[in-house]
């Protein structure tokens, strides 16, 4: 915490540090790529955002299968459909994110102005709120439809949050993000980084927990187990059920930081989403 | 309820402090113990399910006129409200060391 | 006379109560049961189908922890001897009773 008050103040007084001198994002994210590297020696780095399938080499053969007929694909039409639909106001989803929605590489993103992380599933809600239309429900359906819409046609895009040095909220929504990663919840006691960092690769019963480095790439996914889409945030509340954390809000504070953070982390990487998952 | 849960209830009962565990009706138990978890959840955002089931099912044992079964419910709830605040503490340092440099 | 040795046997048994036969089997229910210890998500159990790799395989349990006092802090608490453990508290977080707790010792010490 020292160093993180220590960091913002030189910023704030406009002295220039070595980025080496103090632990800030970046030297998080470098140690944090490092431990998948060295935890998973024959993964090629480009290949963590394939989720669990870039450390298991039995399931990958029957999950490219799948990718041939991609279970998310009606989605993606659904979601297509519901984009270039006219509001009642004669404008269009389109109106707030160009005529093919390809800006997935631009969020999560800090807004200054509010002084709050915003995230792709947020902004497409404010687009029709503020033209007068209902808002989605974050976790599934026409929610997820839409975002595996604009998914896809970013696919390619590379990660690349930023952590602007010039407003200490955005770096205090960063440790906050990063503190909720590693810090146990739930009365099975666990965190993000016990199942996806730790112990990553490791069977819990016949599963294979996923590494943490690429995780945010791929959303939404079309889960086996729900046999239907969903959205980052509904993964999030979900992990915390089987902890028994009660899950927070979908696009709340909480998730949106978290999301800021764990997307962080896999800067770098390509967006491929939307994607299938067991 | 099973027999466990029940030793525990009752032996939390009388760890509890004694004017908790001993006066007051059972709907005040289940109140007191439905106000710490929101406290709790507030101060430290921590929450599990199992204190809101324990509550629920708490309330519900009373509502079917099991006044025992609820307040060994309504205790095992504030025991889960006191686990959920140890954690917090424990946490609010040992997240650091998860940290890889 | 033979009062005070009754009683001798008697607090006796209490500190070290013998691991009955019923014990063992309820210890490993216990453990099995996945709304309960569900300890096969994580440890390798003979006999169990698909068992977890995340903690060790539970066996030779009596050689790995010859004080059974040791083992049952370890199962309440673990983090307290390895705070980065991915193991619950099952004590601690009141997952398992003190008295289910004792079962599953009861139970792990058959394993060998």
């Amino acid at each position: 915490m020292k160093k993180i008050i220590s960091h913002v103040a030189f910023g704030l007084l406009g002295l220039s540090v070595s980025a080496a001198a103090v632990a800030g994002p970046a030297e998080d994210r470098a140690a944090f790529q490092k431990f998948y590297e060295n935890r998973f020696p024959d993964t090629p780095v480009s290949d963590f955002q394939n989720g669990v399938y870039s450390i298991l080499p039995s399931a990958r053969a029957q999950w490219e299968e799948i990718e041939e007929f991609p279970p998310y694909e009606l989605a993606i039409e659904r979601g297509e459909e519901i984009y270039n639909k006219t509001f009642a106001n004669g404008k269009s989803l389109a109106s707030c994110f160009g005529d093919d929605g390809a800006v997935r590489s631009q969020y999560p993103n800090w807004d200054k102005e509010r002084g709050m992380v915003v995230t792709m599933e947020l902004a497409i809600n404010e687009c029709l709120e503020a033209n007068g239309e209902k808002p989605l429900k974050y976790k599934k359906g026409a929610m997820a439809d839409v975002s595996a819409f604009m998914s896809y046609n970013s696919r390619g895009q590379m990660v690349n949050v930023e952590i602007p040095s010039d407003d200490p909220r955005a770096l205090a929504a960063y440790e906050n993000g990063k503190e909720h990663f590693y810090t146990k919840r739930g009365q099975l006691n666990f965190a993000c980084a016990d199942c996806h960092m730790y112990t990553a690769g490791n069977l819990y019963r016949a599963d294979t927990t996923s590494p943490a480095f690429g995780h945010a790439t791929s959303w939404p996914v079309f889960r086996s187990k729900w046999q239907a889409m969903g959205t980052l945030h509904r993964r999030f509340a979900g992990c915390h059920n089987n902890i028994r954390a009660n899950p927070y809000k979908a696009q709340g504070e909480e998730y949106r930081n978290l999301e800021y953070f764990v997307t962080y982390m896999s800067n770098d990487l390509e967006f491929n989403g939307p994607a299938a998952r067991k | 309820m099973n027999h466990g849960l029940k030793a525990l209830a009752v032996g939390l009962a009388l760890s509890v402090s004694s004017a908790f565990a001993g006066s007051g009706t059972t709907a005040e138990h289940i109140e007191a113990a439905t106000a710490a978890y929101k406290k709790v959840a507030k101060e430290t955002s921590y929450q599990w399910t199992v204190t809101v089931q324990a509550i629920k099912a708490a309330q519900k044992a009373l509502d079917a006129g099991d006044d025992k079964g609820a307040r060994e419910l309504a205790h095992h709830a504030m025991a889960l409200v006191e686990a959920t605040r140890t954690q917090a503490k424990l946490e609010s340092e040992n997240w650091k060391m998860r940290v890889p440099k | 006379m033979k009062g005070q040795l009754l009683t001798a046997i008697l607090a006796s048994a209490l500190i070290a109560p013998l691991a009955s036969a019923d014990s063992v089997a309820e210890g490993k229910s216990i453990a099995w049961d996945r709304k309960k210890g569900n300890c096969l998500t994580c440890h390798m159990f003979e006999g169990g189908q698909q068992t977890g790799n995340v903690g060790p395989p539970m066996v030779a349990m009596k050689a790995r922890f010859p004080e059974r006092e040791a083992l049952v802090e370890y199962i309440k608490d673990p983090t307290k001897r390895n705070p980065m453990t991915a193991m619950p508290p099952f004590g601690r977080n009141l997952i398992l009773t003190e008295a289910e707790i004792n079962k599953v010792v009861d139970y792990l010490y058959t394993l060998n």
